[in-house]
Protein backbone atom coordinates (compact mmCIF):
# COMPACT_ATOMS: atom_id res chain seq x y z
CA UNK A 1 0.00 0.00 0.00
CA UNK A 2 1.17 3.40 -0.83
CA UNK A 3 0.74 6.38 1.96
CA UNK A 4 -0.01 9.58 0.39
CA UNK A 5 1.77 12.54 0.96
CA UNK A 6 4.49 11.75 2.60
CA UNK A 7 7.52 13.21 3.87
CA UNK A 8 10.55 10.24 4.03
CA UNK A 9 13.41 10.69 6.75
CA UNK A 10 16.38 9.44 6.44
CA UNK A 11 19.80 8.73 7.40
CA UNK A 12 22.54 5.52 7.42
CA UNK A 13 23.62 6.63 11.01
CA UNK A 14 20.73 6.30 13.73
CA UNK A 15 21.18 8.96 15.90
CA UNK A 16 20.96 11.23 12.31
CA UNK A 17 17.96 9.03 11.46
CA UNK A 18 15.82 9.68 14.46
CA UNK A 19 16.50 13.82 14.12
CA UNK A 20 15.87 13.74 10.63
CA UNK A 21 12.38 11.98 11.86
CA UNK A 22 12.17 14.48 14.85
CA UNK A 23 12.42 16.80 11.85
CA UNK A 24 10.15 15.39 9.87
CA UNK A 25 7.44 15.64 12.50
CA UNK A 26 8.17 19.00 13.36
CA UNK A 27 5.29 20.29 10.40
CA UNK A 28 3.98 17.02 9.88
CA UNK A 29 0.86 17.43 11.12
CA UNK A 30 0.73 21.49 9.85
CA UNK A 31 1.38 20.47 6.54
CA UNK A 32 -0.99 16.79 7.06
CA UNK A 33 1.73 14.45 5.92
CA UNK A 34 2.37 11.22 6.89
CA UNK A 35 6.15 10.27 7.77
CA UNK A 36 7.42 7.52 6.29
CA UNK A 37 11.26 6.33 7.37
CA UNK A 38 13.94 3.88 5.47
CA UNK A 39 15.64 1.24 6.35
CA UNK A 40 18.69 0.58 4.92
CA UNK A 41 18.64 -3.45 6.41
CA UNK A 42 15.66 -5.51 7.60
CA UNK A 43 16.01 -5.20 11.48
CA UNK A 44 12.80 -5.88 13.43
CA UNK A 45 14.23 -3.76 16.57
CA UNK A 46 15.34 -0.72 14.50
CA UNK A 47 12.20 -0.95 12.47
CA UNK A 48 10.46 -0.51 15.97
CA UNK A 49 12.83 2.38 16.93
CA UNK A 50 11.67 3.68 13.91
CA UNK A 51 8.26 3.52 14.70
CA UNK A 52 8.16 4.63 18.79
CA UNK A 53 10.13 7.64 17.22
CA UNK A 54 7.22 8.78 15.27
CA UNK A 55 7.63 6.48 11.69
CA UNK A 56 3.94 6.17 10.31
CA UNK A 57 5.31 3.85 7.71
CA UNK A 58 8.79 2.40 7.59
CA UNK A 59 10.78 1.57 3.56
CA UNK A 60 12.82 -1.37 3.13
CA UNK A 61 14.62 -2.18 0.56
CA UNK A 62 13.41 -6.51 0.06
CA UNK A 63 17.21 -7.69 0.55
CA UNK A 64 18.36 -4.33 2.55
CA UNK A 65 21.55 -2.80 1.08
CA UNK A 66 25.01 -4.40 1.18
CA UNK A 67 27.16 -2.05 1.10
CA UNK A 68 25.58 0.23 4.04
CA UNK A 69 28.50 3.27 3.62
CA UNK A 70 28.28 4.01 -0.24
CA UNK A 71 26.50 6.44 -1.04
CA UNK A 72 25.97 5.35 -4.48
CA UNK A 73 24.04 2.17 -3.10
CA UNK A 74 22.48 4.45 -0.60
CA UNK A 75 20.78 6.68 -3.53
CA UNK A 76 19.87 3.73 -5.82
CA UNK A 77 17.80 3.00 -2.50
CA UNK A 78 16.27 6.21 -2.44
CA UNK A 79 16.08 6.63 -5.73
CA UNK A 80 13.47 3.48 -5.34
CA UNK A 81 11.57 5.03 -2.28
CA UNK A 82 10.97 8.36 -3.80
CA UNK A 83 9.86 6.26 -7.64
CA UNK A 84 7.18 4.22 -5.08
CA UNK A 85 6.09 7.13 -2.73
CA UNK A 86 6.11 9.98 -4.57
CA UNK A 87 7.21 12.05 -1.67
CA UNK A 88 6.34 15.89 -0.79
CA UNK A 89 9.42 15.86 0.83
CA UNK A 90 12.50 13.76 2.02
CA UNK A 91 14.57 14.85 4.75
CA UNK A 92 18.18 13.39 5.22
CA UNK A 93 20.37 13.48 8.18
CA UNK A 94 23.36 16.19 7.59
CA UNK A 95 26.41 14.19 7.55
CA UNK A 96 29.10 14.52 5.25
CA UNK A 97 27.65 11.38 3.73
CA UNK A 98 23.79 12.83 4.08
CA UNK A 99 25.11 16.33 2.22
CA UNK A 100 26.48 14.32 -0.70
CA UNK A 101 23.34 12.00 -0.65
CA UNK A 102 20.88 15.00 -0.55
CA UNK A 103 21.77 17.27 -3.38
CA UNK A 104 23.07 13.90 -5.54
CA UNK A 105 18.81 12.37 -4.90
CA UNK A 106 17.52 15.93 -5.63
CA UNK A 107 19.62 16.50 -8.92
CA UNK A 108 17.89 13.08 -10.14
CA UNK A 109 14.37 14.15 -9.70
CA UNK A 110 14.96 17.54 -11.07
CA UNK A 111 13.62 18.66 -7.65
CA UNK A 112 14.59 21.38 -4.74
CA UNK A 113 17.02 21.00 -2.54
CA UNK A 114 18.14 22.69 0.94
CA UNK A 115 21.14 22.30 2.82
CA UNK A 116 22.04 21.82 6.28
CA UNK A 117 18.17 23.25 7.75
CA UNK A 118 17.94 24.13 10.97
CA UNK A 119 13.88 24.60 10.87
CA UNK A 120 10.64 24.17 9.10
CA UNK A 121 8.04 25.54 9.05
CA UNK A 122 4.39 25.54 6.55
CA UNK A 123 3.31 28.43 4.96
CA UNK A 124 -0.60 29.43 4.50
CA UNK A 125 -0.57 27.56 0.83
CA UNK A 126 0.70 24.57 2.12
CA UNK A 127 4.62 24.69 1.06
CA UNK A 128 7.24 23.46 2.98
CA UNK A 129 9.57 26.64 4.66
CA UNK A 130 12.99 25.02 5.41
CA UNK A 131 15.11 27.56 7.09
CA UNK A 132 19.17 27.39 6.70
CA UNK A 133 22.37 29.39 7.70
CA UNK A 134 23.99 31.47 4.82
CA UNK A 135 26.89 33.97 5.23
CA UNK A 136 28.67 32.11 7.93
CA UNK A 137 25.45 32.06 9.76
CA UNK A 138 25.29 36.25 9.62
CA UNK A 139 21.96 35.62 8.72
CA UNK A 140 19.09 32.92 8.13
CA UNK A 141 17.53 31.89 4.81
CA UNK A 142 14.13 31.16 4.20
CA UNK A 143 13.50 29.07 1.10
CA UNK A 144 10.38 27.61 -0.84
CA UNK A 145 10.71 24.58 -2.96
CA UNK A 146 9.17 25.31 -6.45
CA UNK A 147 9.57 21.89 -7.76
CA UNK A 148 9.05 18.32 -5.68
CA UNK A 149 9.87 16.69 -3.90
CA UNK A 150 12.06 19.40 -1.67
CA UNK A 151 15.15 17.09 -0.50
CA UNK A 152 16.76 18.77 2.66
CA UNK A 153 19.99 17.59 4.34
CA UNK A 154 18.85 17.96 8.19
CA UNK A 155 21.59 20.23 10.35
CA UNK A 156 22.91 17.56 12.92
CA UNK A 157 22.50 18.05 16.63
CA UNK A 158 19.72 20.79 16.09
CA UNK A 159 16.03 18.55 16.56
CA UNK A 160 15.94 17.12 19.57
CA UNK A 161 15.41 13.38 19.23
CA UNK A 162 11.35 12.48 19.31
CA UNK A 163 9.65 11.65 22.16
CA UNK A 164 9.58 7.89 22.84
CA UNK A 165 6.38 6.03 22.30
CA UNK A 166 6.28 2.48 22.23
CA UNK A 167 3.08 2.02 21.71
CA UNK A 168 3.19 3.86 18.39
CA UNK A 169 2.87 1.23 15.32
CA UNK A 170 3.89 1.52 11.90
CA UNK A 171 3.48 -0.16 8.75
CA UNK A 172 6.18 -1.69 7.12
CA UNK A 173 6.41 -1.83 3.54
CA UNK A 174 8.33 -3.14 1.27
CA UNK A 175 10.37 -1.58 -1.55
CA UNK A 176 11.76 -2.84 -5.35
CA UNK A 177 15.30 -1.17 -6.00
CA UNK A 178 18.04 -2.26 -8.06
CA UNK A 179 20.98 -1.23 -6.45
CA UNK A 180 23.61 -0.47 -8.99
CA UNK A 181 27.33 -1.93 -8.62
CA UNK A 182 28.74 1.16 -7.32
CA UNK A 183 30.82 3.47 -9.29
CA UNK A 184 32.84 4.69 -5.84
CA UNK A 185 35.03 1.67 -4.41
CA UNK A 186 35.42 2.42 -0.63
CA UNK A 187 39.16 0.73 0.21
CA UNK A 188 39.30 1.75 3.91
CA UNK A 189 37.49 2.99 6.39
CA UNK A 190 39.21 4.54 9.29
CA UNK A 191 37.45 5.40 12.71
CA UNK A 192 39.05 8.66 14.53
CA UNK A 193 39.05 8.36 18.37
CA UNK A 194 36.10 8.96 19.91
CA UNK A 195 36.25 11.67 22.32
CA UNK A 196 35.11 11.77 25.63
CA UNK A 197 34.39 15.05 26.13
CA UNK A 198 30.80 16.76 25.19
CA UNK A 199 30.70 20.30 25.14
CA UNK A 200 26.92 20.38 24.81
CA UNK A 201 26.15 19.13 28.13
CA UNK A 202 28.97 21.08 29.66
CA UNK A 203 27.08 24.31 32.24
CA UNK A 204 30.20 26.31 31.49
CA UNK A 205 32.66 26.55 28.81
CA UNK A 206 36.04 28.64 28.67
CA UNK A 207 37.40 28.82 24.88
CA UNK A 208 40.91 29.61 23.88
CA UNK A 209 41.26 31.50 20.44
CA UNK A 210 44.54 32.55 18.47
CA UNK A 211 45.19 35.22 20.74
CA UNK A 212 46.96 32.25 22.69
CA UNK A 213 50.09 32.39 21.81
CA UNK A 214 51.80 29.06 21.90
CA UNK A 215 50.55 25.22 22.90
CA UNK A 216 51.86 25.40 26.54
CA UNK A 217 50.22 28.44 27.27
CA UNK A 218 47.05 26.47 26.89
CA UNK A 219 47.47 25.70 30.18
CA UNK A 220 46.71 29.08 31.35
CA UNK A 221 43.00 28.99 30.25
CA UNK A 222 42.92 25.72 31.35
CA UNK A 223 43.16 26.67 34.74
CA UNK A 224 40.75 29.24 34.62
CA UNK A 225 38.42 26.65 32.89
CA UNK A 226 38.97 24.18 36.05
CA UNK A 227 38.28 26.97 38.47
CA UNK A 228 35.15 27.58 37.31
CA UNK A 229 34.20 24.10 36.75
CA UNK A 230 34.35 24.20 33.15
CA UNK A 231 35.27 22.33 29.87
CA UNK A 232 38.00 23.58 27.89
CA UNK A 233 36.96 24.64 24.28
CA UNK A 234 39.21 26.37 21.47
CA UNK A 235 38.35 28.38 17.96
CA UNK A 236 39.20 26.90 14.77
CA UNK A 237 42.51 27.92 14.50
CA UNK A 238 43.36 26.29 17.26
CA UNK A 239 41.63 22.88 16.53
CA UNK A 240 41.49 22.67 13.07
CA UNK A 241 44.84 24.71 11.89
CA UNK A 242 46.92 24.24 14.73
CA UNK A 243 45.31 20.88 15.82
CA UNK A 244 46.22 21.98 19.70
CA UNK A 245 42.64 20.46 20.53
CA UNK A 246 40.74 17.52 19.24
CA UNK A 247 37.74 18.55 17.11
CA UNK A 248 35.04 17.64 18.90
CA UNK A 249 36.26 20.58 21.73
CA UNK A 250 35.49 23.25 18.36
CA UNK A 251 32.80 25.85 18.87
CA UNK A 252 31.31 27.24 15.64
CA UNK A 253 29.76 27.08 12.36
CA UNK A 254 31.98 23.86 11.32
CA UNK A 255 32.18 22.50 15.16
CA UNK A 256 29.72 22.24 17.81
CA UNK A 257 26.54 24.45 18.96
CA UNK A 258 26.68 25.21 22.80
CA UNK A 259 24.54 26.69 25.12
CA UNK A 260 26.33 26.59 28.51
CA UNK A 261 25.20 28.95 31.31
CA UNK A 262 28.69 30.56 31.14
CA UNK A 263 30.44 31.07 28.15
CA UNK A 264 34.35 32.54 28.65
CA UNK A 265 36.08 33.30 25.42
CA UNK A 266 39.70 34.01 25.96
CA UNK A 267 41.55 36.02 22.97
CA UNK A 268 38.82 35.07 20.16
CA UNK A 269 38.18 37.39 17.84
CA UNK A 270 34.27 36.32 17.67
CA UNK A 271 33.56 36.07 14.14
CA UNK A 272 30.35 35.46 12.78
CA UNK A 273 31.58 31.64 12.08
CA UNK A 274 32.48 31.00 16.46
CA UNK A 275 29.50 33.11 17.54
CA UNK A 276 26.89 31.42 15.78
CA UNK A 277 28.23 28.08 17.40
CA UNK A 278 27.60 30.36 20.67
CA UNK A 279 25.44 32.85 20.57
CA UNK A 280 22.81 31.45 22.88
CA UNK A 281 24.63 31.00 25.78
CA UNK A 282 23.33 32.67 29.26
CA UNK A 283 26.08 34.58 29.96
CA UNK A 284 28.98 35.47 27.66
CA UNK A 285 32.19 36.44 29.03
CA UNK A 286 34.87 37.95 26.83
CA UNK A 287 39.01 38.55 27.18
CA UNK A 288 40.69 40.16 24.14
CA UNK A 289 43.50 42.91 23.70
CA UNK A 290 41.52 44.52 21.01
CA UNK A 291 38.67 47.08 22.51
CA UNK A 292 37.25 46.43 18.66
CA UNK A 293 36.99 43.27 18.58
CA UNK A 294 33.51 41.98 16.94
CA UNK A 295 33.28 39.76 20.17
CA UNK A 296 32.56 42.81 22.53
CA UNK A 297 29.61 43.46 20.38
CA UNK A 298 28.17 39.76 21.24
CA UNK A 299 29.25 39.44 25.46
CA UNK A 300 27.49 40.65 28.22
CA UNK A 301 30.86 41.07 30.05
CA UNK A 302 34.17 41.74 28.51
CA UNK A 303 37.65 42.80 29.84
CA UNK A 304 39.93 44.89 27.39
CA UNK A 305 43.29 43.15 28.24
CA UNK A 306 46.05 40.51 27.76
CA UNK A 307 44.76 37.15 28.51
CA UNK A 308 48.37 36.65 29.99
CA UNK A 309 47.77 39.07 32.62
CA UNK A 310 43.89 39.03 32.99
CA UNK A 311 43.77 34.90 33.19
CA UNK A 312 45.71 34.46 35.86
CA UNK A 313 44.14 37.26 37.92
CA UNK A 314 40.30 36.14 36.94
CA UNK A 315 41.38 32.27 38.05
CA UNK A 316 42.59 33.32 41.19
CA UNK A 317 39.74 35.75 42.00
CA UNK A 318 37.00 32.70 40.73
CA UNK A 319 39.21 30.10 43.09
CA UNK A 320 38.56 32.93 46.00
CA UNK A 321 35.12 32.99 45.31
CA UNK A 322 34.03 29.62 44.71
CA UNK A 323 36.16 28.48 47.97
CA UNK A 324 34.57 30.91 49.91
CA UNK A 325 30.89 29.93 48.73
CA UNK B 1 44.80 15.05 -17.16
CA UNK B 2 42.26 17.63 -18.41
CA UNK B 3 41.24 19.10 -15.58
CA UNK B 4 38.36 21.37 -14.55
CA UNK B 5 37.77 23.68 -11.98
CA UNK B 6 34.31 25.70 -10.93
CA UNK B 7 34.79 28.75 -8.86
CA UNK B 8 32.71 31.03 -7.36
CA UNK B 9 33.29 34.79 -6.48
CA UNK B 10 31.44 35.63 -3.17
CA UNK B 11 31.64 38.53 -0.36
CA UNK B 12 34.19 38.29 1.64
CA UNK B 13 31.96 37.27 4.80
CA UNK B 14 33.85 38.17 7.59
CA UNK B 15 33.35 42.20 6.19
CA UNK B 16 29.48 42.09 6.48
CA UNK B 17 28.12 44.33 8.57
CA UNK B 18 24.89 43.38 10.59
CA UNK B 19 21.74 46.06 10.82
CA UNK B 20 20.11 44.21 14.02
CA UNK B 21 17.60 47.31 14.06
CA UNK B 22 16.64 47.17 10.51
CA UNK B 23 17.08 43.45 10.43
CA UNK B 24 19.18 43.48 7.29
CA UNK B 25 23.36 42.71 6.10
CA UNK B 26 24.96 45.43 4.82
CA UNK B 27 27.17 44.47 1.86
CA UNK B 28 28.66 47.74 0.85
CA UNK B 29 32.11 48.13 0.83
CA UNK B 30 32.60 44.29 0.99
CA UNK B 31 35.59 43.24 -0.76
CA UNK B 32 35.04 40.26 -3.01
CA UNK B 33 36.81 36.77 -3.55
CA UNK B 34 37.42 33.29 -4.91
CA UNK B 35 35.31 31.01 -2.82
CA UNK B 36 38.05 29.61 -0.07
CA UNK B 37 37.30 26.19 -0.92
CA UNK B 38 37.65 26.74 -4.53
CA UNK B 39 40.87 28.35 -4.37
CA UNK B 40 41.91 25.20 -2.71
CA UNK B 41 40.61 23.54 -6.30
CA UNK B 42 42.77 25.67 -8.08
CA UNK B 43 45.47 24.91 -6.86
CA UNK B 44 45.32 21.19 -6.67
CA UNK B 45 44.56 20.97 -9.88
CA UNK B 46 47.77 23.12 -10.75
CA UNK B 47 49.29 20.71 -9.00
CA UNK B 48 47.97 17.90 -10.40
CA UNK B 49 49.04 19.21 -14.06
CA UNK B 50 52.55 20.24 -12.75
CA UNK B 51 52.56 15.90 -11.92
CA UNK B 52 50.89 14.42 -14.41
CA UNK B 53 51.06 17.13 -17.50
CA UNK B 54 47.66 18.26 -19.17
CA UNK B 55 45.74 21.66 -18.77
CA UNK B 56 43.71 23.16 -16.50
CA UNK B 57 40.52 25.05 -17.39
CA UNK B 58 38.54 27.52 -15.14
CA UNK B 59 34.60 27.61 -14.60
CA UNK B 60 32.21 30.54 -13.12
CA UNK B 61 29.09 31.42 -13.17
CA UNK B 62 29.05 34.87 -11.98
CA UNK B 63 28.64 38.62 -13.35
CA UNK B 64 30.71 41.52 -15.05
CA UNK B 65 32.34 41.89 -11.38
CA UNK B 66 34.09 38.21 -11.32
CA UNK B 67 36.24 39.21 -13.88
CA UNK B 68 38.66 39.83 -11.45
CA UNK B 69 38.65 36.78 -9.73
CA UNK B 70 38.59 34.88 -13.08
CA UNK B 71 42.52 37.02 -13.73
CA UNK B 72 43.10 35.54 -10.05
CA UNK B 73 42.12 31.69 -10.73
CA UNK B 74 44.30 32.46 -14.19
CA UNK B 75 47.04 33.97 -12.26
CA UNK B 76 47.05 30.71 -9.77
CA UNK B 77 47.68 28.92 -12.47
CA UNK B 78 44.30 28.27 -14.79
CA UNK B 79 45.09 27.60 -18.61
CA UNK B 80 42.42 29.17 -19.95
CA UNK B 81 38.89 30.76 -17.76
CA UNK B 82 35.44 30.96 -19.32
CA UNK B 83 32.78 33.13 -17.47
CA UNK B 84 29.28 32.83 -17.74
CA UNK B 85 27.13 35.96 -17.18
CA UNK B 86 24.02 35.58 -15.03
CA UNK B 87 21.81 38.33 -13.64
CA UNK B 88 21.14 36.05 -10.90
CA UNK B 89 24.56 34.33 -9.94
CA UNK B 90 23.83 35.03 -6.26
CA UNK B 91 20.87 32.71 -6.21
CA UNK B 92 20.42 29.93 -3.48
CA UNK B 93 18.97 27.66 -6.49
CA UNK B 94 21.78 25.29 -6.42
CA UNK B 95 20.07 23.04 -9.07
CA UNK B 96 19.97 26.12 -11.23
CA UNK B 97 24.01 26.88 -11.02
CA UNK B 98 24.63 22.91 -11.41
CA UNK B 99 22.59 22.55 -14.81
CA UNK B 100 24.08 25.78 -16.24
CA UNK B 101 27.47 24.41 -15.39
CA UNK B 102 27.02 21.19 -16.67
CA UNK B 103 25.71 22.53 -20.09
CA UNK B 104 28.78 24.81 -19.95
CA UNK B 105 30.70 21.56 -19.62
CA UNK B 106 29.74 19.94 -21.75
CA UNK B 107 30.11 22.82 -24.52
CA UNK B 108 33.48 23.38 -23.23
CA UNK B 109 34.45 19.44 -23.83
CA UNK B 110 35.60 16.54 -22.12
CA UNK B 111 37.83 16.34 -19.06
CA UNK B 112 39.29 13.78 -16.98
CA UNK B 113 38.27 15.30 -13.80
CA UNK B 114 36.55 17.94 -12.36
CA UNK B 115 37.29 19.79 -9.22
CA UNK B 116 34.54 21.67 -6.98
CA UNK B 117 34.93 23.41 -3.32
CA UNK B 118 33.14 21.07 -0.86
CA UNK B 119 30.95 24.22 -0.04
CA UNK B 120 31.12 27.76 -0.79
CA UNK B 121 31.11 30.19 1.48
CA UNK B 122 28.53 32.35 1.05
CA UNK B 123 25.97 29.83 0.86
CA UNK B 124 27.42 27.16 2.47
CA UNK B 125 25.02 24.51 0.38
CA UNK B 126 28.10 22.10 -0.69
CA UNK B 127 25.40 20.78 -3.02
CA UNK B 128 26.69 22.36 -6.58
CA UNK B 129 29.27 19.59 -6.84
CA UNK B 130 27.56 16.77 -6.34
CA UNK B 131 24.45 18.01 -8.41
CA UNK B 132 27.09 18.59 -10.99
CA UNK B 133 28.21 14.73 -10.92
CA UNK B 134 25.00 13.40 -11.35
CA UNK B 135 23.74 15.87 -14.15
CA UNK B 136 26.74 14.99 -16.31
CA UNK B 137 26.70 10.93 -15.04
CA UNK B 138 29.98 11.04 -13.18
CA UNK B 139 31.02 9.23 -10.29
CA UNK B 140 32.20 11.34 -7.48
CA UNK B 141 34.30 11.99 -4.46
CA UNK B 142 33.13 14.73 -1.92
CA UNK B 143 34.85 15.98 0.95
CA UNK B 144 38.52 15.17 -0.29
CA UNK B 145 41.28 16.22 1.31
CA UNK B 146 44.36 13.94 -0.51
CA UNK B 147 44.29 13.24 -3.96
CA UNK B 148 46.51 10.49 -5.82
CA UNK B 149 46.30 10.07 -9.60
CA UNK B 150 47.03 7.28 -11.80
CA UNK B 151 46.10 4.89 -15.02
CA UNK B 152 42.88 6.77 -15.34
CA UNK B 153 41.81 6.29 -11.73
CA UNK B 154 42.15 8.52 -8.90
CA UNK B 155 42.55 7.72 -5.20
CA UNK B 156 41.54 10.00 -2.47
CA UNK B 157 41.02 10.08 1.08
CA UNK B 158 37.73 11.90 2.60
CA UNK B 159 37.57 13.57 5.85
CA UNK B 160 34.14 12.99 7.54
CA UNK B 161 33.03 13.33 10.65
CA UNK B 162 34.41 10.60 12.78
CA UNK B 163 35.90 8.34 10.32
CA UNK B 164 38.21 9.41 7.27
CA UNK B 165 37.37 7.14 4.17
CA UNK B 166 39.71 5.79 1.61
CA UNK B 167 38.28 5.22 -2.09
CA UNK B 168 39.17 4.72 -5.23
CA UNK B 169 37.14 5.86 -8.94
CA UNK B 170 37.91 5.82 -12.52
CA UNK B 171 38.01 9.07 -14.41
CA UNK B 172 35.90 10.72 -15.68
CA UNK B 173 35.42 11.76 -11.75
CA UNK B 174 34.35 14.93 -10.24
CA UNK B 175 35.95 15.87 -6.75
CA UNK B 176 35.13 18.06 -4.18
CA UNK B 177 38.08 19.14 -1.79
CA UNK B 178 38.18 20.61 1.47
CA UNK B 179 40.57 23.51 2.81
CA UNK B 180 42.97 20.62 4.39
CA UNK B 181 43.84 19.28 0.67
CA UNK B 182 46.39 22.12 0.29
CA UNK B 183 47.53 25.39 0.86
CA UNK B 184 47.23 28.03 -2.05
CA UNK B 185 49.90 29.91 -2.93
CA UNK B 186 49.37 33.63 -3.50
CA UNK B 187 50.40 34.24 -7.54
CA UNK B 188 53.29 36.17 -8.60
CA UNK B 189 53.86 38.95 -10.03
CA UNK B 190 54.76 37.68 -12.98
CA UNK B 191 52.30 35.20 -12.95
CA UNK B 192 49.73 38.13 -12.50
CA UNK B 193 51.04 39.84 -15.59
CA UNK B 194 50.90 36.59 -17.54
CA UNK B 195 47.37 35.86 -16.34
CA UNK B 196 46.43 38.96 -18.78
CA UNK B 197 47.72 37.14 -22.06
CA UNK B 198 45.68 33.63 -21.42
CA UNK B 199 42.43 32.88 -23.34
CA UNK B 200 39.04 34.12 -21.69
CA UNK B 201 35.90 33.30 -23.18
CA UNK B 202 32.69 35.06 -21.56
CA UNK B 203 29.57 33.61 -22.51
CA UNK B 204 26.19 34.96 -21.58
CA UNK B 205 23.23 32.81 -20.48
CA UNK B 206 21.42 32.25 -24.15
CA UNK B 207 25.02 31.47 -25.48
CA UNK B 208 24.81 28.31 -22.48
CA UNK B 209 21.20 27.71 -21.85
CA UNK B 210 18.06 28.46 -23.18
CA UNK B 211 15.58 27.69 -20.62
CA UNK B 212 17.39 28.34 -16.80
CA UNK B 213 15.30 25.85 -14.52
CA UNK B 214 14.52 27.16 -11.65
CA UNK B 215 13.66 25.08 -7.87
CA UNK B 216 13.90 27.51 -5.05
CA UNK B 217 12.68 30.50 -4.14
CA UNK B 218 14.03 32.50 -1.72
CA UNK B 219 10.76 33.65 0.82
CA UNK B 220 12.85 35.91 3.40
CA UNK B 221 16.51 36.58 4.93
CA UNK B 222 16.40 36.67 9.30
CA UNK B 223 19.25 37.79 10.95
CA UNK B 224 19.64 36.25 14.25
CA UNK B 225 18.90 38.28 17.19
CA UNK B 226 21.69 39.00 19.65
CA UNK B 227 21.18 41.12 22.50
CA UNK B 228 23.80 41.20 24.81
CA UNK B 229 24.70 43.71 27.91
CA UNK B 230 28.01 44.54 26.49
CA UNK B 231 29.31 46.17 29.92
CA UNK B 232 33.24 46.41 29.36
CA UNK B 233 35.62 46.99 31.68
CA UNK B 234 38.81 48.85 30.61
CA UNK B 235 40.54 49.39 33.83
CA UNK B 236 43.72 47.60 34.90
CA UNK B 237 43.52 44.42 35.23
CA UNK B 238 43.34 43.50 39.11
CA UNK B 239 40.19 46.47 38.98
CA UNK B 240 38.37 44.94 36.10
CA UNK B 241 38.94 40.94 37.15
CA UNK B 242 37.60 42.15 40.61
CA UNK B 243 34.17 43.36 38.85
CA UNK B 244 34.08 40.83 36.20
CA UNK B 245 33.88 38.55 39.09
CA UNK B 246 31.28 40.44 40.95
CA UNK B 247 29.18 40.23 38.18
CA UNK B 248 29.46 36.73 36.82
CA UNK B 249 28.00 36.36 40.86
CA UNK B 250 25.53 38.03 40.60
CA UNK B 251 24.22 36.32 37.61
CA UNK B 252 24.51 33.57 39.22
CA UNK B 253 25.92 31.33 36.70
CA UNK B 254 28.82 29.32 38.70
C1 LIG C 1 33.18 27.95 6.42
C2 LIG C 1 33.87 28.39 7.68
C3 LIG C 1 33.60 27.71 8.86
C4 LIG C 1 34.22 28.11 10.04
N1 LIG C 1 33.90 27.45 11.20
C5 LIG C 1 34.44 27.87 12.37
C6 LIG C 1 34.11 27.24 13.60
O1 LIG C 1 33.36 26.26 13.65
N2 LIG C 1 34.66 27.71 14.74
C7 LIG C 1 35.52 28.79 14.75
O2 LIG C 1 35.97 29.19 15.83
N3 LIG C 1 35.86 29.39 13.59
C8 LIG C 1 35.36 28.95 12.41
N4 LIG C 1 35.73 29.57 11.25
C9 LIG C 1 36.84 30.55 11.30
C10 LIG C 1 36.41 31.94 11.73
O3 LIG C 1 36.03 32.68 10.59
C11 LIG C 1 37.57 32.69 12.38
O4 LIG C 1 38.67 32.67 11.53
C12 LIG C 1 37.98 32.08 13.72
O5 LIG C 1 36.88 31.91 14.58
C13 LIG C 1 38.99 33.00 14.37
O6 LIG C 1 39.54 32.37 15.50
P1 LIG C 1 40.21 33.22 16.65
O7 LIG C 1 39.21 34.18 17.19
O8 LIG C 1 40.79 32.23 17.60
O9 LIG C 1 41.42 33.93 15.93
P2 LIG C 1 41.62 35.44 15.45
O10 LIG C 1 40.52 35.88 14.59
O11 LIG C 1 43.01 35.51 14.95
O12 LIG C 1 41.50 36.29 16.80
C14 LIG C 1 42.43 36.30 17.82
C15 LIG C 1 42.00 37.38 18.80
O13 LIG C 1 42.85 37.36 19.91
C16 LIG C 1 43.11 38.67 20.33
N5 LIG C 1 44.39 38.66 21.06
C17 LIG C 1 45.63 38.59 20.55
N6 LIG C 1 46.55 38.57 21.54
C18 LIG C 1 45.86 38.61 22.69
C19 LIG C 1 46.23 38.60 24.07
N7 LIG C 1 47.51 38.54 24.44
N8 LIG C 1 45.26 38.69 24.99
C20 LIG C 1 43.96 38.76 24.64
N9 LIG C 1 43.54 38.77 23.36
C21 LIG C 1 44.47 38.67 22.39
C22 LIG C 1 43.14 39.48 19.07
O14 LIG C 1 42.82 40.83 19.34
C23 LIG C 1 42.07 38.78 18.23
O15 LIG C 1 40.81 39.42 18.39
C24 LIG C 1 35.13 29.19 10.05
C25 LIG C 1 35.41 29.85 8.85
C26 LIG C 1 34.79 29.46 7.68
C27 LIG C 1 35.12 30.20 6.42
N1 LIG D 1 28.39 30.22 -9.53
C1 LIG D 1 29.28 29.22 -9.53
N2 LIG D 1 30.21 29.13 -10.51
C2 LIG D 1 31.12 28.11 -10.53
N3 LIG D 1 31.18 27.17 -9.58
C3 LIG D 1 30.29 27.21 -8.58
C4 LIG D 1 29.29 28.23 -8.49
N4 LIG D 1 28.56 28.01 -7.39
C5 LIG D 1 29.07 26.92 -6.79
N5 LIG D 1 30.11 26.43 -7.50
C6 LIG D 1 30.97 25.27 -7.17
O1 LIG D 1 30.26 24.41 -6.29
C7 LIG D 1 30.89 24.38 -5.01
C8 LIG D 1 29.86 24.25 -3.92
O2 LIG D 1 29.00 25.37 -3.91
P1 LIG D 1 27.68 25.43 -3.01
O3 LIG D 1 26.82 24.30 -3.41
O4 LIG D 1 27.08 26.76 -3.29
O5 LIG D 1 28.15 25.31 -1.59
C9 LIG D 1 31.75 25.61 -4.96
O6 LIG D 1 32.82 25.44 -4.06
C10 LIG D 1 32.20 25.73 -6.42
O7 LIG D 1 33.26 24.82 -6.71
Amino acid sequence: MVVNKLIIAYSDEPTLALEALSAARSIASKASLKVGAVSIKPDPEWVKELAAHGADAIYQVEDGVQDVKSVDAQLDMLLAVAEQTKPEAVFIGGSRRGRELAPRLSARLGSACAADCISFDVDDSGRILSTRMVYGGASNIVLAAKVKPLVASIRPKTFEKPQRDDSRKAEVISVKAKIGEPKVRIISIIGAEKGSVNLRSSPVIVTAGRGVKKREDLAIVEELSNAVGGVLAGTRPLVEDLKWLPKERQVGLSGETVKPNLYIAVGVSGQIHHVVGMKDSRIIVAINTDERAPIFQVCDYGIVGDLYQVVPELTKAFKTLLNKS
Amino acid sequence: MDILVCFKQVVEETEIRVDREGGKLIFEGVPTKISDDDKNAIEEAVKIKQKVGGTVTGLTLGSTESRKQVREALAMGCDRAYLILDSESKSQDTYRTAKILAEAVKRIGRFDLILCGSASTDNLAGQVGPMLAEILGLPQLTYVRKIEVGDGRVRVERSLEEESEVCEAACPVLITVTREINEPKVPTLMQVMAAGKKPLVEWSMKDVLAEVPTTLEAVKMEIPRIARKRIIFKEKPAESVQKLVEAVKKEGVI
